[in-house]
C-alpha cells in the first residue's frame, strides 16, 4: 500500500518518540495546560505517554499524562547530546 | 507519491546549517502565562521523517522578537503551515 | 512557596524634588531591613530626595504565599489591603468591614496578613485605615505600595549591581526559559500635600498664586514652574521661554522623576499602577506601543492608555525598548493631561545603545550610573571616543536648550564627524539614527501648517479668537478666506506607508493674552507623532531629554520621517512644545492608517481625497466604509459674540478647568434649543431646532461605518455613547464583548467599527451631564433613500431613487413616532408596564434624603412604593435572548414636584446654567438592545418623530434581546438637566435563553430588582447583584439642609479647605441604587476612623448588602447611567473577575475602572462567591476613588455565609 505524505510524517514523529522512550521531553500545546515537561514512558498507538515534572498549572504536575502526540505544535527530547532541558524549581 | 515525498525530505536535507523562518498552526502558544504566535527562526541542525529541528531557535515574541530560546526545538513537519528560507533571523518585521 | 516580607508604616519625609518641595507628613510602607536607613538618609538630606523614599515595591512568584507582617509606626490605625490575592477575608483584608474581624493594625501593633498569590500581575496594595480624602488620610500622603507577581520560577536583581535584591522600583527579571526583561514601577498619584522651602504651599512665579495640586509618580514630580523659575532668574537657557524646553536635560540636568532606563531592544514591563485618589490619568509613552491586554494577542494596540483611582495595568512594549525600529535615546512617558504633564507628571524611558559600566558621564558631568546588560542578550558595544554612544555623540551645550537635529531642517545643518559616526549607513531628514522605512515602503508626502486663525463653534458666535490648527498647505488659502470650514486636520493612508511630511511653523511668535491666558512666546512648534515608526531623537517633534529638540521656529520647516507597519487606528498628533500654552486652541490632527489597498473618497463628490474628518473608503478586498473622526475638547477658550469670555478663570493661565468644550471645532449648546414651547423634551430634535451644527455623520442605511474617536484637549474624561448602535470592544476578537460606550483622556484613540441596519437618526454624545449641557452631541444620519450628496458605496446595491422629500425643520413640535407595536412579532414578548413618577428618596438611616426624587417602577409596585411599603429602588428589568420586550411607559410627572422651575440649580452645578425648565415628558432609553431608532430609542433625536410622553400620556417601545448583551443602562433622555439626577434611571439586563428570575429569599419568580437568582436548565444556578453606581445628586440632611457634598463628607477636613478643591463635576453626592452610606454621618456618632466600615458598630449599610453562600456562582452587573465627568474606579475585595466575559483569554482583575455615564460591565466572579478560597466573610464593595466617592457612601458589602442560614435560600446545584 502506498502511503500518504500525511502518513509517512506521522509515522516519521511516532518512531522519534518510541526511540526517546526514557527521555527527558519538552512540548508544547495549543490547547490547556499548554507545556508539558517530564519523561517519555511509553507510547499507546500515536500517544505518549509522560511521568509529567512540569506543566503551566502546578496542580497538574507530578503525574502521568498521555498527550497525543499530533497535538504536539513544538517540541525538544534530550538524546544526550546537545543541549539539556532546565530543571524548573520554585525560587 | 512516493517520490515526491523524499523530495521534500531531501530539500529539508539540504537546508541543514541554513537558517529557517517556520510558523505552525495554532494561533498563540502559551509559556507560562507568556502568549506567543508559533513563528520560529533558526538553523536546521536535524531533518527527520517527522520532524526538523532548529538550533540555535529564536521564538518571535511581541515584546522580545529576538528572544533566543534556551534550547533547540523540533517541529513536526505535520504542523507546519509555512517557511522560508528568505527571511533572516536578524530580520525586524511586523508581528500583529 | 511561602514568602515573607517585614513591613513597617512609617512617617516620612518626602521629598518630592531637587528644589526641596516636600511633604513633611509623608507616610510610607518600608522594609524592616531599610527602615533605619531611610531614616538617617532623610535626617541628612532634609532638601534632596532620598532614593529609598519610594513606594515600596516587592515581588514574589505565582503560586506563592506571602507572609507580611506589618508593623504599625503611624499614629492611627493602619492596614495592607491587597488587590488581586486571594485570602481569608475574616483576618487578612487590612480593614474592618461589616462583621469581620479587624485586621487594621492599631499604633505601636504589628499583624501578620497571609495572602495567596494565585496569578502574575500587579497586587496593588494600600490602607484602609485611615480612608480621609483630606490631608490628613493615609493614601493621600503615600501609604501605597504594590506586590508584583512575577512567572513562576522567576528572580530578579537590582538592575545597577546585578546582585539579589528585596525591594525596589526597578529590577531586572529573570526566568530559566523566558527572556529576561526589566521592570519598572510608575506609579501615577496625586494630591499630595506640598511645601516649599519655606514651609509654604509653591507659589506659582508668574501668576503669585498658590501651585495647582501635586501630580506625579513614585514620590516625585518635577514641575515646569520650578525649572521656568531658573530661567527667569537668569540661571540657565537665556532666551528661553519655558515650556518649550520644560523636559529638556541640555538646560537642567535630568529630572528627579522616574528615568526608566535600558539598552536597546530590552524586553520591559511597566507596571503602571494609580496609587492615587481622585484624577483618571491617561499613561503615555513615546515611541512604543503595547497590547491592551498583555495576555491577549486580539486586544488593542495602544500607546496610550487612562487609569483611575486604585487600578493597574501592565504595560510591556512591543518588540521591546527601541520598538521595531530600535530606537534609542529618550522617550518621555507622561500623564498626557497637560496640567499634570506641567505639574510634573512625567519622566523618562532611557535607551542607551552602548555599555554603561560606570565609566562614563552625561554632557553636564554628572555620572551615568552603571546599567547590567540582561544575562540572555548580547551586551551593547562599549563606547569609545569615536563611537561614545548616546548622548555623548550630540553637539549640545549644557544650560542651554538641546540642539536642533541635522539635516531636518531646510537649510539647516549636516552631520559633525561624532553624529556621521553614530548615523545610519544613509541618514536622511527625520531619520539619522534608526531608519524605521524598509526602502520598498511606498512614500506618501504631506505639506502641513500650524496657522492661526479665529474659530466660531456656534450658532450663537461663541467664538476662539486665536483658533491655531494645522491645515494641509495646499488649503490654506481657502481656509484663511473662509471658503473652506476650520476642521481638525485627518489624513488618510493605506498600511504599509512611509510618510515625508514638511511640516511648517506659520504661527506668530507670540500667544497673545486675555482673561483665560497669559501672554506666551510660544515661538517654536512641532509635529509629534503617535503610533508610527520614528528615530526619537530627530524626529519626535518635542524637546526631550538629552535628545534633539525636533522643533522649528516661525517661518521655518521641517521634515519629518515615519513608517506606518500595519493597520492602525487614528494615530494623533499634535505640538509637544507649547501644548499647554495653545493645544486648547486647537492644535491637533489625526492619521488614520487604513488597510492595504485601500482609496480615499470625497462622500459628497465620489473625488479622491487624502484628507477630511468624513471620507468613504474603498478597498478591493473588504468591505468599502464611511470613515469618520470626532476629536473631544476640553479647556475650551471661548467668547460669546459681544466678546465676553465664556467661563474664564479666577486668574490667567490658571488651570483651574478654564472655558468651555467642543467637538472638531463647534458645538451645540442644549440651552439654545429649547424651541418655542420651551420644553426640553424637544431639544434634539431637527423639526423643533434646525440641525446641530457638530458632525452629522452621514451614510445610507446598511453601510460600514468606522468612527475614530479622539479627544485634541485638555485635561478630562469624557464618555462617548452612541444610541442604538454598538461594537466589538476589541475590533480584532470576534470573542469580545458588545460596547455603545467608551471612555476616553486625552491622546487616547479608538476605533468603532460597526454597521448601520436601519434608516433614522442616532444620536452620538459626550453624555455626562456638563459635556452633554454645553454642546458635546451630534447625529450619525442613515438615509433609506438617495440623497444628492453623498456617493453610495460601491459594493452595496444602489440606493433606490428618492419617493418623498427629506424632513425639514419647522420649528414646532416633532410629529409623533410611529407605533413600533402594530408590526407582527415573532417569539415571545414580555411586556412591561412603567410609571415615572416623583416620590421621596431616602439614601440611608441618617435622614440623608432627595425630597424631589423621579424613578421609574412597575405599575404593580407604585403603591406600595407610594404607601411606604416598598423601598423604592432602580427599575431593574430583565428578558432573555429571543425576547421582545414592549415597555409601555406612562408619565406622572407635575412641575410642582420639581424643586427649580427654571432649572438653574444653585448645587450642584454645571457651567453655563440657563433657564431650562423642568419637562414634564419622560422617556426610556436603553443601551446595547436592539430596536429601529425611529420609534423605540426613547428619545426625540433629530428627523425621528416624538417618544417622549406627557403627563398621563403613555408610549410602548419594543426592544429586541437579539444576543446577551448583560447589563444596559436605562435613563432618561427627555431632560437630562431636571429628570436623571433625581433618578430617572434603572438597568435592563439581557440573561441568556430560557432563563427565570426568582427572589433568593422566597424563590417566588420576580418582575424586578437588584438581587436575583438565574435559573437556566443548561447553566448553573447563578446570583445576579445589580450595582448602579451614580452621582451628582442633591441631598438634603434630616434638618433639611442641602448636603454639599463630597466636602459635607470629608473626614477630618483641613481647618481652611480651598474653595477651588472643587470642579463642577465633583459637585453633588453619590449613590449605588439610591443609597448612599456616608462616612462622615458614621464618624460623628462614633469617632473612630477604622471602625467606619463595622456593622459591628454601626449594623449594616443603607447600601446594597448582598448575600451569598460560599462557592455560589455570582456574577455583578455594574451599571453607570448617571452622571457626571468625573470617571469613578469599582473593586471588590478578594475577587477577581475577566475583565471581558466574553473572552477566555482575558486579563482578571479585581477592579474595574473609568466608570462615568453610560459605563456598564458584568463580573463574573471567579470561583463564585468568596473566590477559589472559598472564604466566608464579608466583602467591601466600593469605589477606588478615596477622594471623594469612599467617604460619600460609595460603598456596601457582598455577605458570603459558610453555613446554611433561615431565610437565604441554597442555590440547587
Amino acid at each position: 500500500m502506498v502511503q500518504s505524505f500525511n502518513d509517512k510524517k506521522e509515522e516519521g514523529i511516532i518512531h522519534y518518540f518510541r526511540k526517546n522512550i526514557g527521555r527527558r521531553a519538552f512540548m508544547l500545546t495549543e490547547a490547556f495546560p499548554f507545556m508539558f515537561i517530564g519523561k517519555i514512558k511509553s507510547l499507546v498507538e500515536d500517544m505518549v505517554v509522560l511521568d509529567v515534572e512540569t506543566t503551566s498549572v502546578p496542580a497538574l504536575e507530578g503525574k502521568e499524562w498521555s498527550v497525543h502526540i499530533h497535538s504536539i505544535e513544538v517540541f525538544y527530547i534530550e538524546t544526550g547530546i546537545g543541549a539539556k532541558i532546565p530543571h524548573l524549581k520554585d525560587s | 507519491m512516493g517520490l515526491k515525498e523524499e523530495d521534500l525530505h531531501g530539500k529539508l536535507e539540504m537546508l541543514k546549517g541554513e537558517e529557517l523562518l517556520v510558523i505552525t498552526k495554532a494561533t498563540q502558544l502559551n509559556l507560562l502565562g507568556q502568549v506567543f504566535r508559533p513563528i520560529f527562526s533558526g538553523t536546521v541542525s536535524d531533518v527527520q521523517l517527522g520532524h526538523i529541528t532548529l538550533t540555535p531557535v529564536i521564538i518571535k515574541m511581541v515584546n522580545a522578537p529576538f528572544y533566543r530560546f534556551p534550547f533547540p526545538l523540533s517541529i513536526p513537519l505535520e504542523q507546519i503551515v509555512s517557511y522560508s528560507t528568505d527571511v533572516p533571523s536578524d530580520m525586524a518585521f511586523p508581528l500583529t | 512557596m511561602l514568602r515573607k516580607y517585614h513591613v513597617v508604616a512609617i512617617p516620612i519625609r518626602i521629598v518630592l524634588n531637587t528644589f526641596g518641595d516636600h511633604n513633611p507628613n509623608g507616610m510610607m510602607y518600608v522594609l524592616k531591613e531599610n527602615e533605619e536607613k531611610v531614616k538617617q538618609s532623610v535626617k541628612e538630606n532634609p532638601f534632596m530626595p532620598v532614593h529609598l523614599v519610594q513606594p515600596l515595591i516587592i515581588r514574589a512568584n505565582e503560586g506563592d504565599t506571602v507572609e507580611i507582617l506589618l508593623e504599625n509606626k503611624l499614629p492611627f490605625h493602619a492596614g495592607l489591603h491587597f488587590q488581586q490575592a486571594e485570602y481569608d477575608v475574616r483576618t487578612a483584608d487590612g480593614a474592618n468591614v461589616g462583621l469581620n474581624e479587624d485586621s487594621t493594625v492599631p499604633p505601636g501593633g504589628s499583624y501578620v496578613y497571609r495572602i495567596n498569590v494565585v496569578k502574575e500581575g500587579i497586587y496593588f496594595f494600600s490602607d484602609l485605615g485611615h480612608p480621609s480624602s483630606s490631608e490628613n488620610g493615609s493614601n493621600g500622603n503615600g501609604l501605597f505600595g504594590a506586590l508584583f507577581v512575577e512567572r513562576r520560577f522567576s528572580w530578579w536583581t537590582d538592575p545597577e549591581t546585578g546582585k539579589p535584591m528585596n525591594s525596589g522600583v526597578f529590577a531586572d527579571i529573570h526566568h530559566p526559559i523566558l527572556p529576561s526583561f526589566r521592570e519598572y514601577a510608575w506609579v501615577f498619584h496625586d494630591e499630595m500635600e506640598v511645601d516649599d522651602l519655606t514651609g509654604n504651599r509653591p507659589i506659582h512665579h508668574l501668576t503669585n498664586q498658590e501651585e495647582s495640586s501635586f501630580h506625579g509618580a513614585n514620590y516625585r514630580f518635577e514641575p515646569i514652574n520650578r525649572r521656568q523659575q531658573l530661567i527667569a532668574e537668569g540661571v540657565v537657557c537665556p532666551n528661553c521661554e519655558g515650556e518649550e524646553v520644560h523636559h529638556d536635560s541640555w538646560v537642567y540636568g535630568d529630572p528627579s522623576t522616574p528615568i526608566l532606563r535600558g539598552y536597546v531592544g530590552d524586553p520591559a514591563k511597566v507596571r503602571v499602577v494609580h496609587g492615587g485618589l481622585k484624577e483618571t490619568h491617561v499613561f503615555h509613552y513615546h515611541v512604543h506601543q503595547w497590547l491592551s491586554d498583555p495576555d491577549d494577542l486580539e486586544s488593542e494596540i495602544i500607546d496610550a492608555q487612562s487609569i483611575s483611582p486604585q487600578t493597574h495595568y501592565t504595560v510591556e512594549p512591543l518588540y521591546g525598548l527601541g520598538s521595531l525600529q530600535g530606537s534609542f535615546g529618550d522617550s518621555v512617558i507622561h500623564c498626557h493631561l497637560y496640567p499634570h504633564f506641567a505639574a510634573g507628571m512625567w519622566g523618562l524611558n532611557r535607551v542607551f545603545n552602548t555599555l554603561q559600566d560606570g565609566s562614563q558621564c552625561y554632557p553636564n558631568g554628572v555620572p551615568i550610573k552603571p546599567l547590567h546588560p540582561l544575562p540572555d542578550r548580547k551586551a551593547p558595544p562599549k563606547p569609545t571616543a569615536e563611537r561614545p554612544g548616546f548622548p555623548n555623540f550630540i553637539p549640545g551645550k549644557v544650560g542651554y536648550k538641546a540642539p536642533r537635529p541635522p539635516l531636518g531642517i531646510v537649510g539647516g545643518r549636516g552631520l559633525t564627524e561624532l553624529e556621521r559616526h553614530a548615523a545610519i549607513v544613509k541618514p536622511r531628514p527625520g531619520a539619522v539614527f534608526t531608519d524605521p522605512c524598509p526602502e520598498d515602503a511606498p512614500i506618501r508626502e504631506f505639506n502641513i501648517s500650524l496657522i492661526e486663525l479665529p474659530i466660531t463653534y456656534n450658532k450663537q458666535g461663541w467664538h476662539d479668537p486665536k483658533g491655531r490648527i494645522y491645515v494641509l498647505d495646499e488649503d490654506l488659502e481657502d481656509i484663511c478666506a473662509g471658503r473652506k470650514e476650520p476642521e481638525p486636520l485627518v489624513i488618510h493612508t493605506p498600511a504599509h506607508t512611509a510618510f515625508t511630511i514638511n511640516y511648517t511653523n506659520r504661527l506668530p511668535h507670540i500667544l497673545d493674552g486675555d482673561a483665560f491666558q497669559f501672554v506666551t512666546r510660544a515661538y517654536e512648534t512641532g509635529f509629534h507623532i503617535h503610533f508610527v515608526k520614528f528615530d526619537v531623537l530627530v524626529n519626535d517633534g518635542a524637546n526631550v531629554g538629552w535628545n534633539y529638540d525636533s522643533s522649528v521656529l516661525p517661518g521655518e520647516t521641517i521634515q519629518y520621517c515615519y513608517y506606518a507597519e500595519s493597520e492602525l487606528k487614528a494615530w494623533f498628533f499634535h505640538d509637544h512644545l507649547y501644548p499647554n500654552a495653545h493645544q486648547q486652541h486647537g492644535v491637533f490632527g489625526s492619521g488614520v492608517v487604513h488597510p492595504r489597498f485601500t482609496e480615499f473618497l470625497d462622500s459628497r463628490t465620489g473625488e479622491p481625497v487624502v484628507h477630511g474628518t468624513q471620507i468613504t473608503s474603498k478597498n478591493p478586498l473588504i468591505p468599502d466604509y464611511r470613515d469618520f473622526a470626532l476629536f473631544v475638547q476640553d479647556f475650551t477658550l471661548l467668547f460669546d459674540k459681544n466678546g465676553k469670555p465664556l467661563q474664564p478663570p479666577k486668574f490667567p493661565s490658571s488651570d483651574d478647568d478654564p472655558g468651555l468644550f467642543g467637538v472638531n471645532y463647534k458645538n451645540e449648546p442644549l440651552q439654545f434649543r429649547l424651541g418655542k414651547d420651551c420644553d426640553p423634551a424637544y431639544t434634539f430634535s431637527s423639526y423643533t431646532n434646525e440641525d446641530p451644527v457638530t458632525p452629522i455623520l452621514r451614510a445610507y442605511e446598511g453601510d460600514p461605518i468606522r468612527i475614530r474617536l479622539l479627544q485634541g484637549s485638555q485635561e478630562e474624561s469624557h464618555s462617548f455613547n452612541v444610541h442604538g448602535l454598538r461594537w466589538h470592544k476589541e475590533r480584532g476578537s470576534l470573542n469580545s464583548s458588545l460596547k455603545e460606550q467608551q471612555h476616553i483622556g486625552i491622546s487616547e484613540s479608538f476605533t468603532m467599527e460597526t454597521y448601520i441596519e436601519r434608516a433614522g437618526d442616532y444620536l452620538w454624545a459626550f453624555e455626562t451631564e456638563e459635556d452633554l449641557w454645553n454642546g458635546l452631541w451630534g447625529l450619525i444620519r442613515a438615509y433609506d433613500e438617495k440623497v444628492p450628496d453623498l456617493i453610495s458605496l460601491s459594493d452595496r446595491p444602489e440606493p433606490l431613487k428618492r419617493s418623498k422629500p427629506l424632513p425639514e425643520f419647522t420649528g414646532d413640535k416633532p410629529p409623533q413616532a410611529e407605533d413600533p407595536t402594530i408590526l407582527p412579532v415573532e417569539g415571545p414578548v414580555r411586556y412591561f408596564d412603567v410609571v415615572a413618577f416623583h416620590t421621596k428618596l431616602t439614601y440611608n438611616d441618617f435622614g440623608d434624603h432627595d425630597p424631589h426624587g423621579i424613578i421609574f417602577a412597575l405599575r404593580e409596585d407604585q403603591e406600595a412604593i407610594v404607601n411606604g411599603t416598598k423601598k423604592p429602588e432602580p427599575l431593574i428589568i430583565r428578558a432573555n435572548v429571543g425576547d421582545t420586550v414592549e415597555v409601555t411607559l406612562t408619565s406622572e410627572l407635575e412641575s410642582e414636584k420639581f424643586p427649580f422651575l427654571d432649572g438653574i440649580y444653585p448645587y450642584p452645578v454645571v457651567k453655563e446654567q440657563a433657564y431650562y425648565p423642568p419637562s414634564l415628558r419622560i422617556s426610556l432609553h436603553p443601551q446595547l438592545i436592539q430596536y429601529d431608532v425611529k420609534t423605540s430609542a426613547g428619545e426625540t433625536v433629530g428627523f425621528n418623530g416624538d417618544q417622549t410622553v406627557g403627563l398621563g400620556e403613555k408610549r410602548t417601545y419594543r426592544w429586541v434581546v437579539d444576543t446577551q448583551v448583560g447589563a444596559c443602562g436605562l435613563w432618561d433622555m427627555a431632560d437630562i438637566r431636571n429628570h436623571k439626577s433625581h433618578g430617572a434611571f434603572g438597568a435592563f439586563i439581557a440573561e441568556p435563553r430560557g432563563t427565570e428570575y426568582v427572589d433568593p429569599y422566597t424563590l417566588q419568580p420576580v418582575a424586578s430588582g437588584a438581587n436575583v437568582v438565574l435559573r437556566n436548565p443548561f447553566l448553573a444556578d447563578m446570583r445576579e447583584f445589580v450595582v448602579i453606581m451614580h452621582d451628582g445628586v442633591r441631598l438634603y440632611d434630616k434638618q433639611g439642609q442641602v448636603i454639599f457634598d463630597p466636602v459635607d463628607g470629608i473626614l477630618v477636613p483641613p481647618p481652611e479647605m480651598d474653595e477651588d478643591l472643587l470642579d463642577t463635576y465633583d459637585q453633588g453626592s453619590r449613590g449605588i441604587n439610591y443609597r448612599s452610606e456616608r462616612l462622615i454621618n458614621r464618624y460623628r456618632k462614633h469617632p473612630k476612623l477604622h471602625e467606619l466600615f463595622s456593622s459591628k458598630v454601626f449594623g449594616d449599610p443603607a447600601t446594597p448588602v448582598f448575600e451569598s453562600y460560599a462557592g455560589d456562582p455570582v456574577t455583578i452587573r455594574l451599571v453607570t447611567p448617571a452622571e457626571r465627568r468625573r470617571a469613578h474606579s469599582f473593586h471588590l475585595h478578594g475577587h477577581r473577575w475577566r475583565f471581558d466575559t466574553k473572552d477566555i483569554e482575558s486579563r482578571t482583575e479585581a477592579f474595574v475602572g473609568f466608570h462615568v455615564a453610560g459605563a456598564v460591565k458584568n463580573l463574573e466572579l471567579l470561583g463564585g462567591a468568596g473566590a477559589y478560597g472559598k472564604f466566608p466573610g464579608d466583602y467591601l464593595y466600593r469605589s477606588g476613588n478615596i477622594r471623594w466617592d469612599i467617604e460619600q457612601g460609595m460603598w456596601g458589602i457582598l455577605r458570603v455565609h459558610d453555613k446554611p442560614i433561615a431565610e437565604l435560600r441554597p442555590l440547587e446545584q
